[in-house]
């Protein structure tokens, strides 16, 4: 069964004397992303010199260039792990795929993920064309003349009735500027997804120290911390942000911040709850009896059992945050003059009565946003439902 | 002088309802190579004894008094950073339940390395080499394969063995083993005794090793610590300790194994309350053999019972009253009150293997 008969199978003695100090191991990853938001800030300094973008054919927002460095956060940070536990990784996407809801919220995401980001390279921006004004969507028809003044597609009914169908040149029909609809819900899941992930890369990181050192070292830490989440808790973030626009103007990226900044308390909460669970655990208390210190212990063994905890609670502050800047957008306090438009923009335009049409007769200018945003919104819950019924450690392999 | 020495060893729990005391002024010794065992039911304090050596219990409920000297080094006045160069380092903790005591979200490979890295024994691909190397001693077949296996892929004894390896993966001085074969099957238990045994040999290991169980001792152990109710009941060489116990609670121990000879006899009763331990000896109100002297007085100090010891921590002790004007000779009135030592009859033969 073993060899340890043989002398020469037993192990080099170790000379204690000869080993000093503690090995310094280099985070490569840390370095990559340091070096790569250098490179981001160089790109920045050139496009904003000389107002041009590398990616877009259009001066980009301040959100989109914040989003970038995000993107290179999460890609430098959230992308290692997944690939060097990939059987781990594929073990739980199988799992996730053979739920008919995880699948299905998977999609959604995906379609999300992907529109957001490669989207706005398929379709352009929005951009407005007076003559196409308020073409329906394909299969459908309004009443030529009152409405669409000019018609894209066939026209059909009668002389005095003249009606107008839809094309496929704009599957989802057109607003009241010529927008295309479909580009229009791009350009929506695209601000969509740029807040997003400015958001959680602000509120994770910070949910996470925070929940973490209140969870593990507990005592006096642990007070003054919870006691600060409970104060900022009471202070809405809409309200933060609704002052701060006052004075510095209106933007997303303010919005944004505001939120990654103000709404990670019950983020935080849920990882403390974890932590001070983990802390009572038969392994933490083993690599204590080995002699590593708090530091290591909540770096390699608590915090990788919190990571789907973590996960689970960011995917279930997404759609709220999305909600939230919709709202914000709709009701006028979001940016104005940008180049993508939010689905609050786009919703609050389709409500509009700035031609005396009823919402209901142009009822794809609105329904449509609504639509999309509603299947963003309801994927992603679902998903985040998902993933605490997959992740969960305690439950079976 | 011994590698382990513990001395007046006393562990209080300020609780709301109570202080709770849960070791009271215990004294043994492990020197090295050598494998004591503390044996005693549940609630003894044999788990609180184990922590309580590297400071593993947190200070602030627990109260923490005595000495506990390593190498000649007082470990409840070192600092904590000196702490945790001893713990692993040299001072290594099997637990009883090997599941809970790895990350399930790591590789079994990688707690060893982990081990190994914190007290600068390898790192990298060096590390990985001795892991496997490790692994392949504690009798883990095809351990390079192994050595990338997750904790819930592994049986329960072959778990065991990585949390012994991981142990032994900084090549400590002494091994704290908290029941490490409770949780197991008896074939596997063992094994793994005998992987322990083997260890302990050649790498001249001290062991102390904690259990309830008296097969355990009779198999491994060289010297033995009887514990109740945090208090050290007898202490001795093996064989003088199951030859010829000399304290009743230890024979009761005894006399509780089933065996070939006669049904085993429950002890009556059951441990006192941690929170207000019955004054005199600890273990009177369960005593067959309880005289008046018992009832109070504080527990008897420890009386040598036969005097002819080669070396100090050969001594066979026991702390009762009825040994008391043993220390001299060899015939003291002991036989009247405790018959089994007077008719010089061995103890049951099944506490034998």
């Amino acid at each position: 069964m073993h060899q340890g008969d043989r002398p020469e199978d037993d192990l080099e003695p170790v000379d204690w004397d000869a080993l000093a100090g503690r090995q310094f191991r280099v985070p490569w990853r840390a370095v990559v992303a340091v070096l790569a938001l250098l490179g981001l800030g160089l790109v920045y300094r050139q496009a904003s010199t000389t107002g041009t973008d590398p990616l877009y054919a259009w001066p980009a927002s301040d959100l989109t260039w914040v989003y970038r460095a995000c993107v290179v956060l999460v890609l430098a940070f959230g992308l290692p792990p997944l690939l060097t536990n990939w059987p781990a990784t594929t073990r739980r996407g199988r799992q996730l795929v053979r739920r008919p809801l995880g699948l299905a919220s998977l999609l959604v995401t995906a379609g999300f993920v992907l529109g957001g980001l490669v989207g706005p390279f398929l379709v352009g921006r929005p951009r407005t064309h007076i003559l196409s004004a308020l073409q329906p969507p394909v299969y459908a028809t309004v009443p030529k003349g009152t409405v669409a003044i000019h018609c894209l597609g066939r026209v059909g009914g009668t002389a005095i009735d003249p009606v107008c169908y839809g094309t496929w040149q704009h599957p989802l029909g057109t607003t009241r500027t010529g927008q295309d609809l479909v580009t229009l819900v791009v350009s929506g899941l695209h601000v969509s997804l740029e807040v997003a992930v400015v958001a959680t890369v602000l509120m994770v990181p910070i949910a996470t120290a925070v929940g973490l050192a209140a969870g593990y070292l507990g005592g006096p830490v642990d007070d003054v911390l919870m006691r600060y989440v409970d104060v900022q808790g009471a202070v809405p973030a809409f309200v933060v942000y609704i002052v701060l626009a006052f004075l510095w103007g209106h933007s997303l990226l303010l919005l944004v911040v505001v939120f990654g900044l103000v709404s990670w308390g019950s983020l935080a909460r849920l990882v403390r709850s974890e932590a001070i669970q983990r802390r009572e655990s038969g392994y933490v208390e083993a690599a204590r009896s080995a002699g590593v210190g708090p530091g290591g212990i909540v770096r390699r063994h608590v915090l990788p059992n919190v990571s789907s905890s973590i996960l689970v609670g960011a995917t279930g502050q997404i759609p709220q945050l999305v909600l939230v800047a919709t709202a914000v957008t709709f009701i006028g306090l979001g940016d104005v003059g940008r180049w993508f438009q939010s689905f609050g923009e786009t919703i609050a335009s389709g409500f509009g009565l700035a031609f005396g049409h009823q919402p209901p007769t142009v009822w794809w200018t609105w329904v449509v946003p609504v639509a999309a945003l509603a299947v963003v919104v309801l994927g992603l819950l679902v998903l985040g439902d998902e993933l605490r019924e997959v992740l969960d450690p305690r439950g079976s392999w | 002088m011994a590698l382990l020495e513990v001395a007046d060893l006393s562990v209080r729990f300020r609780t709301d309802r109570g202080t709770v005391v849960a070791l009271d002024g215990v004294d043994f010794s492990v020197d090295r190579g050598e494998t004591v065992c503390l044996v005693g039911e549940s609630g003894s304090g044999k788990t609180v004894c184990c922590s309580s050596l590297t400071r593993l219990l947190p200070s602030p409920p627990a109260q923490v008094e005595g000495a506990v000297r390593f190498d000649e080094e007082d470990l409840l006045a070192a600092s904590e950073r000196r702490l945790r160069a001893i713990r692993g380092g040299r001072i290594a903790h099997v637990f009883q339940n090997p599941q809970s005591a790895l990350d399930p979200v790591y590789a079994v490979g990688d707690q060893l390395v982990e081990a190994m890295t914190i007290h600068g024994v390898a790192t990298g691909t060096a590390a990985r080499r001795r892991a496997v190397d490790i692994l392949d001693r504690v009798g883990i077949p095809d351990p390079a394969a192994r050595v990338d296996d997750y904790p819930h892929e592994l049986s329960g004894g072959m778990t065991q063995r990585v949390v012994i390896a991981m142990a032994l993966a900084a090549d400590p001085d002494l091994l704290v083993a908290d029941e490490p074969t409770t949780a197991l099957d008896v074939t596997t238990e063992a094994a793994i005794l005998d992987l322990l045994a083997e260890l302990a040999a050649e790498r001249d290991l001290a062991v102390l090793l904690v259990t309830h169980d008296l097969g355990v001792v009779a198999g491994i152990a060289d010297r033995v610590v009887v514990l109740y109710a945090g208090k050290v009941m007898e202490r001795g060489t093996v064989e003088a300790v199951f030859d010829r116990p000399a304290h009743p609670y230890t024979r009761a121990l005894l006399e509780s194994l089933p065996g070939a000879d006669a049904d085993p006899r429950p002890i009556g009763g059951s441990l006192p309350d941690p929170r207000s331990p019955p004054a005199g000896c600890r273990f009177h109100p369960r005593c067959r053999y309880a005289v008046d002297e018992c009832r109070d007085g504080g527990q008897p100090p420890m009386h040598a019972v036969d005097a002819a010891a080669a070396t100090a921590e050969a001594v066979h002790a026991a702390s009762c009253v009825h040994h008391r004007d043993a220390g001299g000779g060899g015939d003291a009135p002991v036989g009247r009150e405790l018959p089994w030592l007077a008719t010089g009859q061995p103890t049951a033969e099944d506490a034998h293997d």
